[in-house]
């Protein structure tokens, strides 16, 4: 209720602001809303979302499973840490839009740059906080694991991957909601297509209307997947823990 | 450094430990255990005395095969280890059941074991996470785990401590009903003689660090369902042995 109450004050003080400056450059709730219904309608809102989300999750997958083989390895053994440690820290500390240009320059203007791109963004920050998951695992539980000779793949799934559930839904919320603010800057720079692209041509034109219903758009579809994806997974996994009275 | 073996059905528990050194955070090294000298026929129940931070873990710990890294000779009896640690280590994300599904081989099932679940008490229990048990019963499932994998070769870690008396003198029963009934090579490790003594059919007093036997007594058979009296009497004997002093 109060979240409700809180999103329909903002919409209210949009309106009241809009009213009153009675511009071109900040449209009113209503004309936005009505731009958002056409685009569906005509098919253009629903295809380039489709196209920004894929290029996250695809770029999000192989930031994830890359980061966190690479956290589990740099977190368990310390000769793999000191060695990789200070290339993690070049990676960190590279600026996304000089990766994108990189990524852009070597491979060329296509679909692979564009997600290796993102990807390469968002690996270090996996990487960094999986390490920091598996340096924290319980010493005692690996013990008793191996002391009953457990199989690698039951000790994975049942001893360490649920100590780290916590670190990885953390880093994957992250990750997920900027690497999408990462692809629309790769969009914007070099595909056809995408919320990024559709942003650029708006920019280009002052067609704020569009600006405004595109990125109310993927917010809403991004809170979408938050509730019905995430926060589900997020129960199931910690349904062991008790609940607070 | 050290060679280790396991014998393929009941050999003896040998365990010899020249040197245990750890590493302290300040970089000192610290002897853990010198020259001791353990040997445990099959199907025996031996328990370790000693007195806190002599380094009976420590020792447990080696015979588990869990720490590689001193100076000796191991040799266990059995390939199937069954442990039951200090805490319970229980995994708190995994119910009861699974818990102790978890450490059994691949064909094995919770259904053959419903004589194990029922002697411990755990029947009503199989469903819980473990943070919604008592200690006491988060050792039984510890107990009834390290019974689940059918072991030749069981190891205790001070299993009965901070329990009150009822509960411990209950549990002490049904580990001695499960020990005798499935014939396996027991070490328990303790401070309180009365457990040893209790449970055990061979004795071994261990001196202040670093660690080694000073002395060891056999028990006469039948250790199982010991009486009070019977316990009195030996600590009683025991008592009249200067080493044992140390053991409160």
């Amino acid at each position: 209720m109060a979240r409700v109450l809180s999103l329909a004050a903002l919409l209210a003080l949009w309106a009241l602001v809009a009213a009153l400056a009675h511009s071109r450059l900040l449209p009113d709730p209503l004309s936005v809303g009505a731009a958002i219904l056409a685009d569906i309608r005509s098919g253009e809102l629903p295809f380039q979302m489709a196209c920004t989300l894929a290029r996250v999750l695809a770029a999000f997958s192989v930031a994830f499973s890359l980061g966190v083989v690479a956290g589990y390895a740099m977190g368990r053994w310390k000769i793999v840490d000191r060695y990789a440690d200070p290339w993690l820290i070049v990676l960190l500390n590279l600026p996304a839009l000089v990766v994108i240009i990189f990524a852009y320059v070597w491979i060329g203007l296509n679909e692979t740059a564009a997600i290796v791109a993102v990807a390469l963004n968002k690996l270090p920050n996996v990487i960094v906080v999986t390490r920091e998951g598996v340096r924290s695992l319980d010493a005692s539980l690996d013990d008793m694991s191996r002391a009953f000779r457990m199989k690698w793949l039951t000790r994975i799934r049942h001893v360490v991957l649920p100590q780290l559930a916590p670190y990885l839904a953390a880093v994957s919320r992250s990750s997920l909601s900027i690497s999408w603010k990462i692809v629309l800057v790769v969009e914007l720079i070099g595909r056809p297509n995408g919320v990024g692209f559709v942003l650029g041509s708006a920019f280009s034109l002052f067609d704020m209307t569009k600006i405004l219903s595109y990125a109310i758009s993927f917010v809403a579809l991004m809170l979408a997947i938050e509730t019905l994806l995430v926060q589900p997974l997020e129960r199931r996994t910690n349904r062991w823990r008790r609940r607070p009275a | 450094m050290n060679d280790e073996q396991t014998d393929g059905g009941a050999g003896p528990l040998e365990l010899r430990i020249d040197a245990k050194t750890f590493v302290s955070a300040d970089g000192a090294s610290v002897e853990i255990v010198r020259g001791l000298n353990l040997r445990l026929e099959a199907g025996g129940f031996g328990a370790m005395i000693g007195p806190s931070g002599c380094g009976k873990t420590t020792i447990l710990h080696i015979a588990a095969g869990l720490d590689a890294d001193f100076a000796g000779q191991r040799r266990v009896p059995g390939a199937r280890l069954g442990i039951v640690f200090q805490e319970p280590r229980l995994l708190p994300w995994r119910t009861v059941a699974e818990n102790i599904r978890l450490v059994l081989p691949a064909h094995g099932s919770l259904d053959d074991l419903a004589d194990l679940i029922e002697t411990l008490g755990l029947g009503s229990h199989l469903a819980h996470y473990p943070g919604e048990l008592s200690l006491g019963l988060a050792r039984r499932v510890a107990i009834a785990r390290a019974f689940a994998v059918r072991p030749d070769f069981l190891l205790l870690d001070e299993p009965f401590v901070s329990l009150d008396e009822a509960v411990a003198g209950r549990l002490r029963e049904e580990v001695a009903v499960l020990t005798e009934r499935h014939r396996m090579t027991t070490l328990l490790v303790t401070h309180d003689l009365r457990d040893a003594v209790q449970l055990a059919d061979r004795l071994f007093f261990l001196s202040a660090r670093p660690a080694s036997i000073v002395s060891e007594t056999s028990l006469p058979p039948p250790r199982r369902m010991r009486s009070k009296q019977a316990i009195d009497r030996i600590l009683e004997d025991l008592s009249t042995l200067p080493l044992s002093q140390s053991a409160p």
